[in-house]
């Protein structure tokens, strides 16, 4: 079965997409122009996610991968897109040679290749979706616009917080974030701005943001394992908090799908240990003031109330070790 | 369509006393035989608005009776739960929305809770919250429900870590 | 494959389909293939006399699976600002422009059982790739109003693909069969109606369907323009409640255009009033709605505005913002 206590971690702190611009960084629509549109990137831990990613799918592919019936063609525009962009931004490690409807896909960071009949699924090993996804670390989760919502038709969902492929398939946007409402300081209901923001999303204008959280001791948290992970979240102390847990950054993008009418959410998740923090001194200072004025609600809501107290704890003594060491060395 | 309405514990058509809706231009009624009562109470509401009544017998009559409305009509359902469920489905794979029904019945309404271990949905008790399922795991009763799997989510939960059997 | 930005094209075929309707067929000049898209879908073109970029927004014809072309239809405007003008006038085969990806405004519903299309003059277009991309086993039936079959675009097109679902409603020939509401009081239960056509016949159809009892939800329309008279504008001014700034709103640009100007990051897509996506919440103020979007109903109940074509009645507007 799959360990969940993996250690993995950003090593390249320039391929961080860290979340905190002002220090009292809460919940808010900030959403941005995507500016490289390229959804593809290759970091160092490439291989070490895309592995991880592919043996969660095989290992609960019910938990992890959902898609109805009728998306087939829907998968086959997402498998083109990936796979387009994949090669037109590192054509050194991945390489798609068209014969009509007959191609081929290689990927030469894992030495791998296949060659299947665009339009027709049972020439690949898996679903085209599936298929396309499991050569990139990102979660994939393709969320279709009927009427005035979003319905998730398609998920590919290895990175979960506090989400399931399997129980969220289906849902609308409303239902998925619902009823649990989350209501800013002024009243808005986010939700519901969120939704009409993606309304507006339109073919051609790719859009971002960031979703941050923390996360003890684990890979991700789905429901299906909450038996397991919930009671282990009060196992967190100040001692350990450094190694165990985790800054959570989940750097979301938005395409709008033309033949799909869709908004395929692209996430990339990505860890850094709290203790890694001081490897940049103003990311610390930044998360230690956000996290110590996290209001009760939202760090319910978020999933990190047990833990939160011996993280912010972690973060002090560590605040007041460096700052005691800034002293010493202007006496000395 | 995977996303149509479906009949269920919180559904937004549910209603304890049934009464016409504005907007509509015309009625049709489905009840049970024990409930004809009900649907002449309705019927003498709707005063001016023209109404037709279908007695359930089989889900075969009422998919006759709903294809043969038109637009403009509100439908109301009054009946014991299996049968509302009945009529209710029928009613949305012939295209009627939420806002053209609404649903009144009559005793026991049912709930159900899918569990996230088995994955599997099981009838329960509608004011419980905590509930074991066949499969053996425990199972805390959130709020949030599907209409692709049918119930409301259950969590697994180790009964000893929380202080509870 | 192109992810963002506009897309290079070529117009490669022009067909005058009556004496005011121009077809115009794009293939990608740089691309491969372009992007398919789903029935009701437009685009944005973009073209230029030199002086004036002409922006419009037409409605795709073309089967929406096909990616070799795209094909657009354009009626000229006798009170064109330009736009349609421009295109009926000096546009010719090996031309080069930019367009917009396809967006939809005007999808097909996924639970109708039936849908029911009804179009005047040049507001067949939309309908033209809704027809080619009917799914989920729903049927469907067209309602086309023209003066005379002479006048009416893709009179044969129609008569020879979809003949049994299409009936032609002429005003002007010896026996007329004027298109009227009426026929919407017999649509079956789960049908689905959508308008699209002048500005005066899409309000009467959807006045007419919300009094047949038929739910806001299963009425939709498209609107070619805004429609709206934009003579006699008054300056305002909107004070925005979150920032406490104040922005002037001169009578020749839009609360929207004002608020872009100011950098305010105001919500928007179509920019005729027809989609919502710019509603904000008004906390003081009276709104002279001007929108095609809210129902009498929305307006009474939810404090609103349409920043893209509504503005104040009065000198001063507060919005949520």
């Amino acid at each position: 079965m799959f360990t969940q206590e993996l250690d993995f971690k950003t090593t390249d702190l320039n391929t961080f997409p860290f979340p905190f611009r002002s220090d009292n960084y809460r919940y808010s629509n900030d959403l941005r122009k995507l500016e490289d549109t390229n959804l593809v990137t290759i970091t160092p831990e490439y291989e070490l996610q895309v592995r991880a990613k592919r043996r969660l799918l095989d290992e609960q592919p019910e938990v992890r991968y959902q898609s109805f019936p009728h998306t087939m063609e829907m998968q086959w525009e997402f498998l083109e897109m990936v796979f387009e962009m994949a090669v037109e931004k590192y054509p050194q490690h991945f390489e798609l040679i068209k014969n009509g409807d007959e191609w081929t896909f290689k990927n030469n960071i894992l030495k791998e290749e296949q060659t299947f009949t665009f339009g027709d699924p049972s020439t690949l090993p898996y679903e085209p979706y599936d298929f396309a996804g499991r050569h990139f670390h990102q979660d994939f989760v393709l969320m279709v616009n009927r009427e005035d919502n979003f319905y998730l038709e398609i998920g590919q969902v290895s990175y979960a917080a506090l989400f399931s492929a399997h129980w969220n398939t289906g849902m609308s946007f409303d239902e998925i974030h619902g009823p649990v409402p989350f209501v800013s300081r002024n009243g808005d209901n986010l939700i519901d701005r969120v939704r009409k923001f993606l309304l507006g999303i339109n073919p051609g204008e790719p859009w971002t943001r960031i979703n941050w959280n923390l996360m003890a001791n684990r890979w991700d948290v789905n429901y299906e394992t909450m038996d397991v992970w919930e009671p282990q979240r009060s196992l967190i102390t100040p001692e350990n908090a450094g190694k165990l847990v985790r800054l959570r950054v989940e750097e979301q993008k938005f395409y709008r799908m033309s033949r799909s009418n869709a908004i395929l959410f692209v996430l990339n998740t990505q860890f850094l240990p709290l203790e890694d923090l001081q490897l940049r001194q103003e990311w610390f200072d930044l998360t230690y003031s956000v996290l110590q004025d996290i209001p009760e609600a939202m760090a319910e809501y978020k999933g990190i109330a047990p833990y939160l107290p011996q993280s912010v704890e972690y973060l002090r003594r560590v605040d007041e070790k460096l700052k005691n060491q800034a002293l010493q060395t202007q006496e000395g | 369509m995977y996303n149509s309405p479906v009949l269920f514990f919180e559904s937004v058509t549910l209603t304890e006393k049934l009464s016409p809706k504005t907007h509509f231009v015309k009625a049709a009624i489905i009840c049970d035989e024990a409930y004809k009562e009900e649907a002449q109470q309705l019927q003498a509401q709707l005063y001016d608005t023209p109404s037709d009544t279908l007695i359930f017998e089989n889900p075969a009559d009422v998919r006759k009776f709903i294809v043969e409305q038109k637009m403009g009509t509100c439908f109301y359902i009054v009946a014991n739960w299996d049968d509302a469920v009945t009529i209710f489905s029928t009613a949305v794979e012939e295209g009627v929305s939420e806002e053209e029904l609404q649903v009144k019945t009559i005793g026991e309404k049912r709930k159900y809770v899918y569990c996230m271990k088995c994955f599997t949905p099981s009838e329960i008790d509608t004011q419980a919250k905590q509930v074991q399922c066949g499969c053996g795991a425990h199972l805390n009763v959130g709020p949030f429900y599907s209409k692709v799997r049918k119930g409301y989510i259950g969590y697994p939960f180790v009964p000893e870590a929380e202080g509870v059997m | 494959m192109r992810i963002a930005g506009n897309i290079p094209v070529k117009i490669d075929r022009i067909v005058q389909e009556t004496s005011t309707i121009k077809r115009f067929r794009f293939v990608p000049t740089e691309d491969e293939k372009l992007p398919a898209f789903t029935g009701g879908s437009h685009l944005k073109t973009f073209v230029s006399d030199g002086e004036t970029v002409y922006e419009r927004e037409y409605s795709l014809i073309s089967d929406p699976r096909n990616r070799e072309y795209y094909e657009i239809a354009i009626s000229k405007d006798p009170n064109s600002r330009g736009g349609s003008k421009h295109w009926h006038e000096a546009m010719k085969v090996g031309d080069e422009l930019e367009i917009s990806f396809p967006r939809n405004y005007f999808p097909l519903n996924p639970h109708a059982k039936h849908h029911v299309f009804y179009a005047s003059g040049i507001g067949i277009t939309p309908f033209l790739s809704m027809l080619q991309d009917i799914q989920f086993e729903q049927t469907v039936e067209l309602h086309y109003a023209a003066r005379t079959p002479e006048e009416c675009a893709f009179y044969e097109e129609l008569k020879e693909k979809y003949a049994d679902i299409t009936t032609f409603h002429f005003s002007r020939v010896e026996e007329p069969n004027r298109l009227t509401t009426d026929l919407m009081k017999e649509h079956r239960i789960g049908s689905h109606v959508y308008f699209c056509g002048p500005v005066s016949m899409v309000e009467e159809f959807r006045d007419a369907a919300f009094s047949y009892g038929y739910p806001e939800r299963a009425v939709h329309f498209e609107l070619f323009s805004s429609g709206l008279d934009n003579s006699n504008l008054e300056p305002f001014v909107v004070s925005l409640a979150e920032s406490g700034k104040q922005i002037q709103v001169s009578e020749k640009e839009t609360l929207l255009d004002a608020l872009l100007r100011e950098g305010v990051n105001a919500p928007y897509a179509c920019k005729i009033g027809g989609c919502g996506s710019c509603e904000i919440e008004v906390v003081e103020g009276d709104v002279e709605h001007r929108d095609h979007f809210l129902s009498e109903e929305n307006r009474k109940q939810r404090s609103t505005i349409l920043t893209c074509c509504s503005r104040a009645k009065s000198t001063n507007l507060t919005i949520k913002l």
